[in-house]
């Protein structure tokens, strides 16, 4: 099953690469093979869960509950993306002359991006690893400058760039985990494997684990999202196309924060949680206070979700740091909820966009009347982001904050007091920018009865009123571009009005093997 | 057999030689020589690779050790002399921090690797062990390479040479990382530099100039 997961998308970047340049066969193609994809990730998921820790090729793969969670959400969003492609993307072609070789090359990179990130949470050698979170970053470039503008390319070279260099910094963490592995006396051939490093764990040289771990930290960091290294996020994540940037913030973040939490647990094994625990609390800190006032004062709706994205992979380390059961709980919890969260709404700012032809807020009004289904899809996204209830980040949030305000520590206490404000300052630029989008009226121009008949100007490049096609004056149906999100919604309402047994009981599983039942 | 103590004189002499030719890259602002420069450090991280194999007896370094010349002694400098010539960017003319500075700096530099490895080339009693904080230095002068200068070539000739560090930390400090993962890095490494010649191009055709803070759109 594990290495049938690993194939599937490396076969189908391989398909694709030689499929005739059509969008509809291309777009066959790619959602069976995600629809295998989901199939087969479900069935590892279950079973990890069911207690088998598979493994392959040597034990270079291996696959516990937490591995099993991650493949699950990967291969999920995956698939939700897939789906919402076929829309998007016809569009893009029809529209804004996005050419039959660009949309192969899109589907055969998004191939390939989805292999590297599944490689990544299914490998045990930590190295390779390494290896495959490096992988993402190059395969996902050319995807963040696929419309070729200016701004993309642009955040396509910061983020190839600084990516590079911050994971850089993780390699030569995973090189020292390596050196006081060996140390210790484990078998250098397989001392880059986890469960080599795991049940070494105690007997490693505290000093340079500690070290170790501050070039993990700033290294899968920075991959992150994580202030201060968070610099190319905000560009990558808003030039990317909707799908991309769906899937770079729901889940790419989420693999470096994988790939942070396989190192922290041998971390914890030898120093205790609180050594770690407290450089998570000092970076999920300055996140939050880093994204709040950008988020306050964001003009553009694509760079206001991914400041959000940049709070709340702060918001998971705030979890990770206070540690216990209900902060590490509550990390993972949050993890799920903002991939599905975030993903949609990423998807959903393609639709708006596609439509107003402009990233600017100001722009956007009266989403509601014109796009019904994207914009109540939207405002229903939105109030789920910034944490009400029934959605389920409040109960994710609710189970962190609860762990830092009631674990008895002066210090996370504060923290936990620090992060609220921000929090709720950030819940403020959430409803000010977004009520205008939602309600009102779409702009005269949008309404006119007999557009004039003008290909649309470039896309919020410039302050002058862009002149609209036909279709985007009507009333917008439910299509691939939303019915796809209509599941995210819905599983972010039942999670958050109660929690199925069986995610409770992984989530609590994985707890332990972070240990943070201890 | 070879004596521990000409051993480590050699390895002391080639690990000098990489901090020497890491200063020059720092110093020069013909691109061209600075790009050739790097291709001569690749070359003696390969002898040094070569030179612990010998030694130590550790015979997958002689694969690395081909690598390494192959890919960051060969093809990588070919690769990028090509953009510095198609492009006609042949000099750093103003980066961000001066020469003169520069230097300073990467002397300051040495100096906190020194501090920041002490603990780790303590940790063991390998004869490489004393080389370790010069390993360390690279990355940091890479690092700073890649932050104080503007043109797109020079920043990918810094992280080039962050990336030659961390291979002599692996190097010495471990006699090289397992094979597969090396490979695995090798290939990143050289997809990555592929990806940024195409991006290289791309951006100068569309701002018609590759000094990178002409990039400065996205904001806020």
């Amino acid at each position: 099953m594990l290495l049938l997961l690993l194939s599937i998308p490396l076969l189908l970047a391989l398909i694709i690469w030689f499929l005739p340049a059509s969008l509809r066969v291309l777009q066959l193609a790619h959602v069976v093979g995600a629809t295998l994809l989901l199939t087969a990730g479900i069935g590892l998921f279950v079973q990890t869960y069911g207690g088998a820790v598979p493994t392959a090729l040597n034990e270079l793969l291996r696959v516990d509950l937490l591995s099993g969670l991650f493949v699950l959400l990967i291969t999920l969003i995956a698939w939700i993306v897939g789906l919402y492609t076929i829309h998007y993307l016809m569009v893009e072609h029809q529209e804004h002359g996005v050419s039959l070789r660009g949309g192969r090359q899109f589907y055969f990179l998004l191939n390939v991006f989805i292999f590297a990130m599944l490689t990544a949470v299914t490998a045990n050698n930590v190295g390779l690893m390494w290896v495959a979170v490096e992988g993402t970053t190059l395969a996902t470039t050319f995807l963040i400058s696929f419309h070729g503008t200016r701004a993309a390319l642009e955040s396509s070279w910061k983020y190839v760039l600084i990516s590079s260099v911050g994971i850089a910094l993780a390699l030569i963490g995973t090189i020292l985990f390596y050196f006081v592995n060996v140390q210790a006396g484990s078998e250098a051939e397989h001392a880059l494997n986890w469960t080599s490093l795991r049940s070494a764990a105690t007997s490693l040289n505290p000093e340079i684990v500690r070290m170790a771990f501050v070039f993990i930290l700033v290294g899968y960091g920075t991959k992150m999202g994580l202030a201060p290294m968070h610099t190319w996020l905000p560009d990558a994540h808003s030039e990317a196309p909707a799908p991309i940037s769906g899937l770079l913030s729901g889940v790419l973040l989420n693999v470096a924060l994988y790939a942070l939490l396989r190192f922290k647990i041998i971390a914890d094994l030898r120093l205790g949680g609180a050594y770690t625990g407290n450089l998570l609390l000092g970076m999920g800190l300055l996140s939050l206070l880093v994204s709040a006032p950008l988020i306050l004062n964001q003009t553009n709706f694509k760079r206001l979700l991914a400041y959000s994205s940049v709070e709340h992979m702060g918001l998971i380390c705030l979890g990770l740091g206070f540690g216990g059961v209900f902060g590490t709980f509550g990390a993972l919890f949050h993890v799920l909820n903002h991939a599905l969260n975030k993903s949609m709404l990423f998807m959903l700012s393609g639709n708006i966009l596609q439509r107003y032809q402009s990233t600017r807020i100001p722009a956007i009004q009266g989403l509601l009347g014109l796009m019904p289904w994207t914009g109540a899809l939207w405002l229903l996204g939105i109030l789920g982001l910034i944490g009400l209830p029934p959605f389920a980040i409040f109960a994710s949030e609710f189970a962190i904050f609860r762990a830092g305000l009631t674990g008895g520590s002066a210090l996370h206490l504060v923290v936990g007091i620090v992060g609220l404000i921000l929090l709720s300052v950030i819940f403020a630029g959430f409803v000010a920018h977004n009520s205008p989008m939602v309600y009102g009226d779409p702009p005269e121009v949008m309404l006119a009865k007999d557009p004039p008949d003008v290909p649309p100007t470039g896309v919020g490049e410039n302050d002058d009123p862009p002149v609209y096609p036909l279709w985007h004056t009507l009333r917008e149906k439910l299509t691939w571009a939303t019915a796809p999100l209509l599941l995210n919604l819905g599983l972010l309402l039942i999670m958050g009005i109660v929690l199925p047994p069986f995610l409770r009981e992984t989530l609590q599983r994985v707890v332990l093997l972070l240990g943070g039942g201890s | 057999m070879l004596t521990s103590d000409g051993f480590i004189r050699i390895l002391n002499l080639l690990s000098v030689g990489v901090l020497v030719t890491g200063m020059l890259i720092l110093w020069r602002r013909s691109l061209l020589s600075a790009v050739q420069i790097f291709g001569v450090q690749s070359l003696l991280l390969a002898l040094m690779a070569v030179w612990i194999a010998f030694y130590t007896g550790a015979a997958h370094l002689y694969l690395i050790a081909f690598l390494v010349a192959a890919i960051k002694a060969v093809a990588i400098p070919v690769l990028l002399s090509r953009i510095i010539r198609r492009l006609d960017v042949y000099t750093e003319i103003e980066p961000y921090i001066g020469v003169a500075t520069s230097l300073l700096v990467g002397a300051g530099l040495v100096v906190v690797a020194y501090f920041v490895m002490q603990p780790v080339a303590d940790a063991t009693n390998l004869p490489t062990h004393n080389a370790l904080p010069l390993a360390f230095a690279m990355v940091l002068l890479g690092l700073f390479i890649t932050v104080s200068r503007k043109k797109a070539v020079t920043q990918i000739l810094g992280f080039l040479v962050l990336e030659n560090g961390i291979f002599m930390l692996a190097v010495l400090a471990t006699y090289g990382v397992p094979t597969i993962v090396e490979i695995g890095v090798f290939l990143d490494l050289f997809v990555g530099i592929l990806i940024m010649e195409v991006l290289v191009y791309r951006i100068n055709q569309t701002f018609e100039s590759v000094d990178t803070h002409v990039l400065d759109e996205l904001r806020g």
